[in-house]
């Protein structure tokens, strides 16, 4: 039996397949970028990770397909569409059955879920208007300072005084970083206040909902450490970050939400 | 239809039919409607697309569904054609809870517009024709600035004002509820625009609990004393009388249709399959809010009486737009206005929304015997003792279900009625609360409902959105939110109990 999930994000797109040889599920993923073509993403993704697991089939043979992200009706090929919410949900709750909140920040939004001891999706809140308070803010201010994004985290820990940045806009961010910077402040501090910057708005938009342990951060933005120090310190409740590539969790979601269907649907 | 195949007329002609009007009503309207629609700018593509979207925003299965769009496309002419019709107009606004008492000078004064114009533009313009976006941008350039938050309602009127697509009022009724923005925006269409206004005082003051039990007497009178003021004030300043018996007329007229809005709501609310969803109640209970003028009157009770009992056949049936044992959910706050495909979408992924916060503010609905949630009109002793006159009537209707007049009032309401629809055959599996972002009573006051509604452990959603401007916000940014909405309400139907 193979089954998939797929996550069409605004920014990358996401595949992970379940391959189930009978003695063990194997599991495979794959990430691209989504650019103007978001089927033919969808469909890219889907077959490199298809490859990786040794697959030699094409995607329609794939027994069932779960599709998520803002993507997600693009691609014909799926069986069935579920929202991010509940995909998100389903990874992290799969892989750390001790979670009851998931903070996912990926390149255009961010989200709040809280969820119930058997990991259904009990509230949750989403910013999908502003760019603030996502990865993007993160690469815009990255262009400002000329810094690789993937050191951005380890930077951000070195940070002494993160400086406070106003602006609610990343756009007016931006010039306001050019000031800090006009200003000479280290690097650093720079960097530092950016990551606090996103954490406060995440935090106060996840706030109402209610903090319980345990806490776990999602998406591609997960990955940055210094982003995950600065929301312990917002919300000031542990962050744990279960997956290897905590960017798969929303397909591997979908992949298990695929893989219960279809075991219910062969019952 | 198609755009490229349609005429104007051809067009026109099916819109009206739709709407339920009778081949001799549609020659004799067609000048006056044909009129309405230049002056609004409405072209053939336009007609073509509102009758796209009547179909899929509303039940025109129901007949009495299109007997109410058909009221509020001849409100629309009514308003727009005041001023070459009518030698008095008298409009009164949002907040708005005061129908009766001014559409009672037009039910006496044959002479005399009286009516909600901004509503009855955003229920036709707005909903079905999407045209009133033009006119927040008017409002932006000439002095409601973008960013500062103005209530899109006031922005609406500003503009067409200023813009002469409806005519300049003689008076303007406005009315406290606790917002400052109708009070400074019609002090400032009178030094620009040179239009009298005059202001209902509700009193902001302690605030008055929502219940009959805990009633705030002084508020009460002082707010009675304030109505009697204002319809002195509207007398001197357009030279026209009412009595008090007109007034009474007009209320019980108007009560009768609010009371039938409540027997539809809780057979809806009390029966499975629901013969209707509430987004096809709404267009109903705006009427009701908003007062007609006196054509419209009969008219308005032979939509209510027809839908009322073609629920009532679907109920014996067991026939409903949704299948038995469908989820249900309740809508807070604002009921959808401009934007119905929101309540529509929700339909389509199985979700019936059998009630509202907006069906309880109806002030005449306390005249009718008590609706689920709603403490009903009883004689006090003191009301007895000191006599109950009209205006204390319409006093006391507004204080026990007209929209809140405080923080804690609306709590309250929110709070009663869930229990009791909870405790009902029919409990709902969530909560959805329609925001109206720029409105400083309803922006406000969200994340404390929402508080009330999570202790009750019923899933729910706030919306953020504009009720009478879609600018700024588009279906398809708000349908992942609502996708996941449909799957908690569903989790928490199947998992109940």
């Amino acid at each position: 039996m193979v089954v998939a999930g797929v996550d069409i994000g605004a920014a990358t797109a996401k595949a992970v397949v379940l391959r189930n040889n009978g003695e063990e599920v194997i599991k495979t993923s794959s990430l691209i970028h989504t650019g103007r073509d978001v089927l033919g993403s969808g469909e890219r993704v889907l077959t490199a990770a298809l490859k990786k697991a040794g697959i030699s089939f094409s995607i329609d043979k794939i027994d069932y397909i779960v599709a998520t992200g803002y993507g997600r009706v693009s691609l014909s090929c799926a069986h069935k569409t579920m929202t991010e919410i509940a995909c998100h949900a389903k990874g992290a709750c799969t892989t750390n059955p001790s979670t009851r909140f998931i903070i996912d920040i990926g390149g255009q939004d961010s989200k709040a879920i809280r969820v119930d001891e058997k990991g259904n999706v009990r509230a949750f809140v989403m910013n999908d208007k502003c760019a603030a308070g996502s990865g993007r803010f993160l690469e815009v201010m990255a262009g400002v300072l000329e810094t690789k994004i993937e050191d951005f985290g380890e930077i951000s820990l070195q940070g002494k005084e993160p400086c406070m940045m106003s602006s609610v806009c990343t756009i007016f961010a931006e010039s306001e970083m050019v000031t800090l910077r006009a200003e000479r402040k280290p690097l650093e501090d720079l960097v530092a206040g950016i990551h606090y910057s996103i954490a406060r708005r995440v935090a106060k938009m996840a706030a109402p909902l209610g903090f319980v342990d345990d806490v776990v951060f999602t998406g591609g933005v997960a990955k940055n450490a210094g982003m995950k120090k600065a929301l312990e310190d917002e919300i000031k409740h542990k962050i744990i970050i279960p997956l290897e590539d905590p960017q798969l969790n929303g397909a591997l979601g979908a992949a298990l939400f695929a893989h219960e269907i279809l075991k219910c649907e062969t019952n | 239809m198609t755009t490229a195949s349609v005429t104007y007329e051809s067009a026109l002609k099916e819109l009206l039919e739709l709407f339920a009007f009778e081949p001799d009503e549609i020659e004799t309207e067609w000048p006056r409607i044909k009129k309405t629609f230049d002056i609004w700018e409405i072209t053939a593509e336009d007609i073509v697309a509102a009758i796209e979207r009547a179909n899929q925003y509303y039940d025109l299965s129901l007949k009495g569904v299109r007997m109410i769009l058909n009221i509020h496309l001849r409100e629309l002419c009514h308003v727009t054609l005041a001023g070459e019709e009518k030698e008095k107009r008298i409009y009164t606004v949002m907040p708005c809870n005061i129908g009766d008492l001014i559409t009672a000078f037009a039910m006496v004064h044959p002479n005399c517009y009286a009516g909600f114009p901004d509503f009855y533009c955003f229920l036709t313009l707005g909903t079905l024709f999407k045209k009133t976006g033009a006119y927040m941008d008017e409002a932006e350039k000439w002095f409601m600035y973008p960013g500062e938050g103005h209530c899109t309602c006031n922005m609406f009127r500003a503009a067409a004002l200023q813009k002469k697509k409806y005519p300049k009022p003689d008076v303007i009724v406005t009315y406290s509820h606790y917002c400052d923005e109708a009070w400074k925006n019609e002090e400032f269409l009178h030094t620009y625009l040179g239009i009298n206004y005059v202001t209902v005082d509700r009193t902001q003051d302690t605030p008055w609990e929502h219940g009959k039990d805990t009633i705030n007497w002084r508020n009460l009178r002082f707010y009675v004393e304030s109505m009697k003021q204002a319809r002195q004030q509207m007398e001197e300043i357009i030279g026209l009388k009412i009595t008090d018996d007109d007034l009474g007329a007009s209320l019980m007229d108007t009560g009768y249709y609010a009371g039938l809005i409540n027997r539809i709501v809780e057979l809806a609310t009390n029966t499975d399959p629901a013969p209707i969803t509430f987004k096809d109640i709404v267009p109903a209970i705006w009427i009701s809010m908003c007062g007609v003028m006196p054509d419209n009157r009969p008219r308005r009770k032979a939509a209510i009486e027809t839908l009322w009992a073609e629920v009532q056949e679907r109920a014996a049936k067991g026939e409903g737009p949704l299948p038995k044992g469908s989820p249900r959910y309740m809508s807070g706050g604002f009921a959808f206005v401009i934007d119905p495909l929101i309540p529509a979408f929700l339909e389509e992924q199985g979700l019936v929304c059998t009630c509202a916060e907006a069906c309880y503010w109806m002030p005449n609905a306390t005249l009718d015997p008590p609706m689920l949630g709603s403490p009903g009109l009883e004689p006090t002793e003191e009301f007895a003792a000191g006599g109950i006159g009209i205006f204390e009537m319409l006093g006391f209707g507004f204080y026990l279900a007209g929209i809140p007049n405080s923080l804690s009032a609306r709590v309250q309401m929110v709070d009663k009625t869930l229990d009791n629809i909870q405790a009902g055959a029919y409990p709902v599996d969530g909560v959805i609360m329609p925001g109206h972002y720029p409105c400083r009573v309803y922006g406000t006051d969200s994340l404390v409902i929402k508080d009330v509604v999570d202790k009750k452990g019923i899933p729910n959603m706030a919306l953020e959105l504009d009720q009478f401007d879609t600018r700024y916000y588009s279906f398809n940014a708000m349908r992942t939110k609502l996708e996941a909405f449909v799957e908690l309400v569903k989790l928490h139907h199947v998992t109940k109990g």
